[in-house]
């Protein structure tokens, strides 16, 4: 009996298809968490993951996979996620990147769909671009309490399919110029914002959906833009008002002729390459070795 | 504003500037630009971005940052590359864009 047996009605090459599909996870946080969670059930067999963050105890009201342990060693959100995906699957294809996802963008690059779990408009208006530049489908999740006053707190959220040519976070009215300039004054300010693991976990959930039917032949047409809105209080995931005004426009944010790395240089990316192999090549030898060879070299 | 006409005077500056486009909006790259910060000539990759960005209604970004110069510098992807930019908010975009390139670089002088 095969392992991912119960998913076969994702279409008859759906477990090939996951395993050798790649997905880029950039926050690994309450909602990131969760995702990677899913699909490492789900059999995803690659994964870039990236978040410079290490776990502390604020996170373990919502960080699947974290433990008291990990806040006491302060590990690393990309170690986390990476031991919760081996315990499903050993052999999976980790690339983990504790930094910004600025600097993981050559792996970025070569992701089937990368998935945004980020906290700032700054962050998903520039995460999107980058991936709509590259033609990778980038599916966006982000949640909200809003203080209401007397009449309580509002848990809401949304998740968005962006694909190549379709409907933008821009086009959908999440992130606009009057955000982004809001965020911007608030440089520096900006607090521990409010989180709870079960929206999270709707959130993280259905764009653990979302990837999946873009990856197999589950849904016999092809993957479309996607914008569903999350009331928490009620608890209701439904399409936003915007997508079926949006479904079928092309974008204005990101043309066509905006696509590939304009600034590509061959003679750059080969040096890149050249270095990156050798420090690869220092790391496989032994430390022992490199230290028999430091203090030969030190001592002739 | 005239991006064509813009450019063409940004290239009085720097004859190797190169007129791109990120969001459907003009960015101006001037590669190996001169320019003096703390009295030392410096020469490196800019990126004039004369419309509104990340919350600021101009900016230009560097290829590194500049040392000692320049506060709250962050990390942006414009281009398909990471460029560098400091907190200078302020420089009008309804001015010529060889202008809007020099208030900014005030910012790190």
């Amino acid at each position: 009996m095969n392992r991912l047996d119960r998913q076969s009605f994702l279409g008859p090459d759906s477990d090939t298809l996951l395993h050798e599909c790649t997905v880029g996870l950039v926050g690994l946080g309450g909602g990131g968490s969760h995702v990677v969670q899913q699909l490492a059930h789900l059999g995803v067999g690659g994964y870039v993951l990236v978040d410079p963050d290490r776990i502390d105890f604020s996170n373990t009201n919502r960080l699947v996979g974290g433990t008291l342990a990990d806040v006491e060693a302060q590990a690393l959100k990309v170690s986390i996620a990476e031991r919760v995906i081996r315990g499903v699957q050993p052999e999976a294809r980790i690339i983990s990147v504790a930094d910004t996802w600025l600097e993981a963008t050559d792996d970025l690059k070569r992701c089937d769909v990368i998935v945004g779990a980020v906290d700032s408009y700054k962050e998903r208006d520039q995460l999107e671009g980058f991936a709509r530049r590259h033609l990778i489908p980038y599916v966006d999740m982000g949640m909200d309490v809003t203080d209401l006053g007397n009449n309580g707190f509002l848990i809401s959220g949304q998740v968005i399919s962006s694909l190549p040519g379709g409907p933008c976070l821009r086009c959908c009215g999440l992130v606009t110029d009057a955000r982004l300039e809001m965020e911007a004054q608030a440089y520096g300010v900006a607090g521990g914002r409010p989180q709870v693991v079960w929206s999270n976990g709707v959130l993280a959930s259905t764009a653990a959906g979302l990837v999946v039917q873009l990856i197999t032949p589950w849904f016999p047409s092809s993957p479309e833009f996607v914008y569903l809105e999350y009331d928490g209080n009620k608890g209701i995931v439904r399409p936003h008002g915007q997508m079926g005004l949006l479904k079928g426009r092309k974008c204005p944010h990101h043309p066509a002729e905006e696509t590939g790395d304009p600034l590509f240089d061959i003679r750059k990316h080969l040096a890149r390459l050249e270095s990156r192999s050798k420090v690869a090549e220092v790391e496989r030898v032994p430390l022992w070795r490199r230290l028999i060879s430091f203090f030969r070299n030190d001592c002739s | 504003m005239d991006a064509n006409k813009e450019f063409e005077s940004i290239k009085t500056l720097c004859g190797a500037a190169e007129l791109h486009q990120e969001c459907g909006k003009p960015v101006v790259l001037l590669p190996g630009f001169r320019f003096k910060s703390g009295g030392k000539d410096l020469s490196m990759d800019l990126l004039l971005h004369p419309s509104a960005h990340t919350g600021y209604v101009t900016r230009l970004f560097f290829r590194e940052k500049v040392a000692g110069k320049g506060r709250n510098w962050t990390q942006h992807q414009v281009l398909g590359s990471n460029w560098w930019a400091p907190s200078w908010q302020g420089v009008k975009a309804e001015q010529a864009w060889p202008a809007i390139l020099c208030a900014h670089l005030r910012g790190v002088a």
